[in-house]
């Protein structure tokens, strides 16, 4: 007990009033960052020594800095973000798929498909025209270049979609590389006790980079280092980390994820690599299909009824060449002399039975089915339902993922006025020790003034 | 809750962004004039976006296909109008012909005439739109009526239907084939037996000749002893006034024992020339204009027409062929036997003709009698046959043995020009009652025409008001309601406005500024 105890006392005060103001200014300097974790200074009055009065207070004592989180939002939030991720890289590509269909004014399939059949129906219309065959050959060519190029541009984005999956796998490696790297940097530096607040914000911000690729489940272990796991698959462990490949697969087509090194498959549920591969494998392998199906029926269907013609020059000749929408094409011997156009069964020049029957392919396809503009317009709306699906659940998970974006906000983030009062609070902390210790040193003159 | 900077923030930029995100959608409709920019927007809209599009072109392909048509149409309308008066002029050329005034000049020119008929006939039933031939049915390249080595007129087309496509649905056709232009007036068959009665005294002259003939007036003789005069048989009004004005002259006149004509005898041995005065044609009408060296003069043939109540036995041509037999007639397939035994006027011939042929369920047949005898007329050009039944001569003795088939329009023209060369006054009747028949047929085929041309009008405005209401709901579904959308945006402008103005003034808040 003396005066100098006061001076201590008084010094404990300052350094944690000190502290205090490093972290506000830390927690300020950080308010704009991402996944930044406030942090407190936490601390307790210091248990003094015992004297004939009692025990007399020791000041205060700096028992950490704590940071201001919480997991279980944390991985809510992760989720979350990878079925957004999921929607929002879906939308992007079925907005390329429009693009290429065209948009609600360029019908350019569809109108292809019309002028094609109206030709025909020029030319069984009465009276016969035979200056009208070049037509039916222009609209022939056109359609079959239309349905090509559509399907050219089906392929080019299907590959566009193999670069993405490749790069969000290889930035998904790299990310998983990182994770190790922290978990052993938080390993070493936790190894004496304190806690690495901004390594495991690092640490937190990458989860939420990986989960926006695809859906993470993450559980940190006793000596804080985190595990890593995508769709049930083990991919970080402490400082190990597997490699992640993608690889399409030789039987069906469809885009495989897997360990690189045990070759185990690994589901993905979201992100935007699920996005990616349920696009590729789905709609727009769907897309695909279905154009082509459009293509082999208009050619089966046509060259069905145009088999069946004659003419002067030839019979029974084919109007399209090629086997669905990747190589249709006109009967280049049409194409050379529009008179081997055959309008009719008979081969006389005023039946047009065959021009008007394939003419009328554009109302009712022979049999059952539906014609080829209905399976074309289907396709058409198939791609509009699933880009509406798509476009409503992510503008609803938008909702979702901000809302547990505030819950954790909420805990984690910074209040700039809390803190500038908190600066305020320290600093008249800070001042009072100071003063203390100025009104000890008094005492300290005033003692020695006695001498 | 505990809120934070970060929050703020965040609430502030995404309620800007979905401010901006529903003006660009606003936007984008107010420039574009669409409720649907993208897919998403409206799935099932896009659809039957898709499909009314679809629908509209295939209307206006329709359209197009009934303008085009309407010109095959038109066209087959006029040159069966024009078909139709060549037809009339023929006409008129056969009744002129078969009039008392035809002599064999007149004839001739009337020859020389028809001549231009047929050939005007022959390029109007060859007739083409925009290089076809619109009455060859399929065979449309090559003309469908070439006249053949022989002088005849040879169809070579087909008859191939021709339609078009006018609605969703509809199907015309638009063309009529030359088979059916050609050989499809009504099955037709001439008598060949003449069925005037023997002239009688009593025969009032308003009917000899067919009931064609008496022009009242005077006529002249030159008699044996060289007088030349003149009898006025103005005031007769049966034959038994003219003989009995005759005789008073002192000739002597009688019916001619065949029963056809007049004649008149000079008492004094001739020779006995009668003539008409300058202008007149009284003699002519009587058919005695002529002359006799032994003064003995035959008129010609002025029986009055046959009518309802004319005695089979008055007439000479069916002398020794009464009482009738029975007839059978055939026609698609049905038989009618018909007992002709109790027949004796030519009116109850017809009844018991037509109402046989009825009874036994064949196209009502029109029994039709002239003074050339009888005219089997078919409503239909299915042909028919009339054959004897057992023990025969029946059908001959009253011409009708053979078939009655339709008649060939250019044979028709022929078979005028064949009579008018030989000046075969029957022939020529056939001729105006087959042409009669055909003029029918063409008027027939000129009613269907201008039936489809109905229906083509009809088809016309179905097709216009499809549009419109294709265009309505296109309109309905794809376009945006400008009004709402201008005033959704000035709304949607003072919501950005506003929440700019909060932020702008929110973000300069702090504490650290009072510090």
């Amino acid at each position: 007990m003396g005066l100098s105890s006061i001076l201590n006392t008084s010094l404990t005060g300052m350094n944690f009033a000190q502290a205090a103001l490093e972290t506000t200014s830390h927690n300020t300097a950080n308010a704009g960052v991402a996944g930044y974790s406030r942090q407190i200074v936490d601390s307790s009055s210091r248990p003094g020594v015992m004297t004939t009065y009692g025990i007399l207070g020791a000041g205060t004592a700096i028992t950490g800095v704590r940071r201001m989180s919480d997991e279980m939002l944390v991985a809510q939030y992760r989720e979350q973000s990878s079925a957004l991720a999921t929607y929002e890289q879906m939308d992007l590509t079925l907005q390329g798929v429009e693009t290429i269909f065209g948009s609600i004014d360029n019908n350019h399939l569809g109108n292809a498909l019309t002028e094609f059949f109206n030709s025909w129906s020029d030319l069984a219309s009465p009276p016969v025209d035979d200056s009208l065959r070049p037509a039916v050959i222009n609209a022939g060519e056109a359609l079959a270049a239309d349905i090509g190029s559509t399907y050219g541009r089906l392929e080019e984005l299907e590959a566009s979609l193999d670069d993405q999956i490749r790069d969000q796998a290889d930035a998904l490696n790299g990310l998983l590389e990182s994770v190790a790297l922290l978990n052993q940097q938080i390993l070493t530096a936790e190894s004496n006790l304190v806690t690495a607040n901004d390594l495991r914000d690092q640490r937190d911000q990458i989860l939420q980079q990986i989960s926006t690729i695809a859906a993470v489940d993450a559980n940190e272990r006793e000596d804080g280092t985190m595990d890593v796991a995508i769709g049930g698959r083990t991919v970080v462990s402490r400082g190990h980390c597997e490699q992640i490949v993608t690889r399409r697969n030789s039987i069906e087509g469809g885009i495989e994820v897997m360990l690189g090194e045990t070759g185990q498959d690994i589901p993905i549920s979201n992100g935007a690599l699920a996005g990616l591969i349920e696009m590729r494998d789905g709609q727009v392998a769907e897309a695909k299909r279905e154009l082509d199906a459009v293509a082999q029926d208009l050619i089966r269907q046509v060259n069905d009824l145009h088999g069946q013609g004659r003419t002067p020059g030839g019979s029974g000749l084919l109007f399209f060449t090629g086997e669905g929408a990747a190589d249709i094409a006109l009967n280049p011997a049409l194409v050379a002399d529009p008179d081997l156009i055959a309008t009719s069964r008979s081969g006389l020049a005023g039946d047009a039975d065959l021009a008007r029957e394939i003419a009328d392919l554009s109302i009712a396809s022979p049999g059952d089915g539906q014609s080829v503009l209905e399976r074309y317009n289907a396709l058409i709306v198939d791609i509009a339902s699933t880009s509406s699906t798509v476009r409503f659940r992510y503008e609803s998970q938008t909702e979702a993922v901000e809302s547990v974006y505030n819950r954790l906000e909420s805990v984690r983030g910074v209040n700039t006025d809390e803190e500038a009062a908190n600066l305020l609070r320290y600093q008249n902390a800070y001042n009072a020790s100071a003063q203390v210790i100025q009104v000890v040193q008094e005492m300290y003159e005033t003692l020695l003034a006695m001498i | 809750m505990r809120v934070t900077d970060s929050m703020m923030n965040t609430s502030l930029i995404v309620q800007n962004q979905i401010n901006q995100q529903r003006m660009m959608d606003l936007q984008q409709q107010a420039t574009t004039l669409r409720r649907i920019n993208e897919y998403a927007d409206d799935p099932a809209g896009l659809g039957m976006v898709r499909s009314y599009e679809t629908l509209l072109e295939q209307n206006a392909q329709y359209q197009r296909n009934s303008g085009r048509a309407r010109t095959v149409l038109n066209a087959t309308d006029a040159a069966l109008q024009d078909m139709n008066d060549v037809l009339s002029q023929a006409r008129v050329l056969a009744m002129s012909a078969s009039s008392g005034t035809a002599t064999s000049e007149t004839n001739g020119y009337a020859v020389t005439e028809l001549q231009g008929l047929i050939d005007q006939m022959l390029s109007l039933t060859n007739s083409e739109v925009n290089g076809t031939y619109i009455f060859a049915g399929h065979r449309s390249d090559v003309p469908p009526f070439v006249v053949s080595p022989s002088g005849e007129v040879v169809f070579q087309g087909d008859d191939g239907q021709i339609s078009s496509r006018i609605g969703p649905s509809t199907e015309l056709v638009v063309n009529v084939p030359g088979s059916e232009l050609l050989g499809s007036s009504n099955a037709l068959m001439a008598g060949s037996t003449d069925l005037s009665p023997t002239l009688a005294a009593t025969d009032l002259l308003g009917a000899i000749g067919g009931g064609t003939g008496w022009t009242p007036g005077s006529i002249l003789y030159t008699d044996a002893s060289g007088n030349a005069k003149s009898v006025d048989l103005t005031g007769a009004s049966d034959l038994q006034d003219v003989i009995d004005l005759l005789n008073a002259e002192g000739l002597a006149a009688t019916l001619a024992p065949d029963g056809r004509g007049l004649r008149i005898t000079d008492p004094a041995g001739g020779p006995l020339t009668i003539t008409d005065p300058a202008g007149g044609s009284t003699a002519l009408s009587l058919g005695i204009v002529g002359n006799s060296n032994v003064g003995v003069l035959d008129g010609s043939d002025i029986r009055p027409a046959p009518t309802a109540s004319t005695l089979l036995s008055d007439i000479p041509s069916l002398a020794g062929n009464l009482p009738l037999g029975t007839i059978i007639v055939e026609c698609d397939g049905m038989t009618a036997t018909i007992d002709l035994s109790g027949v004796a006027t030519v009116g109850h011939l017809e009844t018991i003709f037509e109402g046989a042929v009825a009874a036994y369920g064949l196209p009502p047949l029109d029994l039709q009698y002239s003074s050339n005898g009888l005219t089997i007329v078919s409503p239909v050009s299915t042909p028919f046959t009339i054959s004897e039944a057992a023990p025969g001569g029946t059908a001959a003795a009253l011409g009708i043995l053979g078939d009655g088939a339709p008649t060939d329009v250019f044979q028709v023209m022929y078979d005028l020009q064949t009579a008018l060369n030989s000046n075969d006054q029957m022939g020529i009747r056939v001729a105006l009652t087959q042409l009669e028949s055909v003029m029918d047929h063409m008027n027939r085929l000129e009613v269907g025409v201008g039936g489809k041309q109905t229906m083509l009008d009809w088809a016309d405005s179905a097709l216009s008001d499809r549009d419109y209401e294709l265009r309505e709901s296109l309109s309905l579904i794809r376009d945006a309601d400008l009004t709402k959308v201008a005033t959704d945006l000035s709304q949607a402008e003072a919501a950005y406005q506003a929440s700019l103005a909060v932020t702008s003034s929110l973000m300069q808040l702090s504490l650290f500024n009072y510090i």
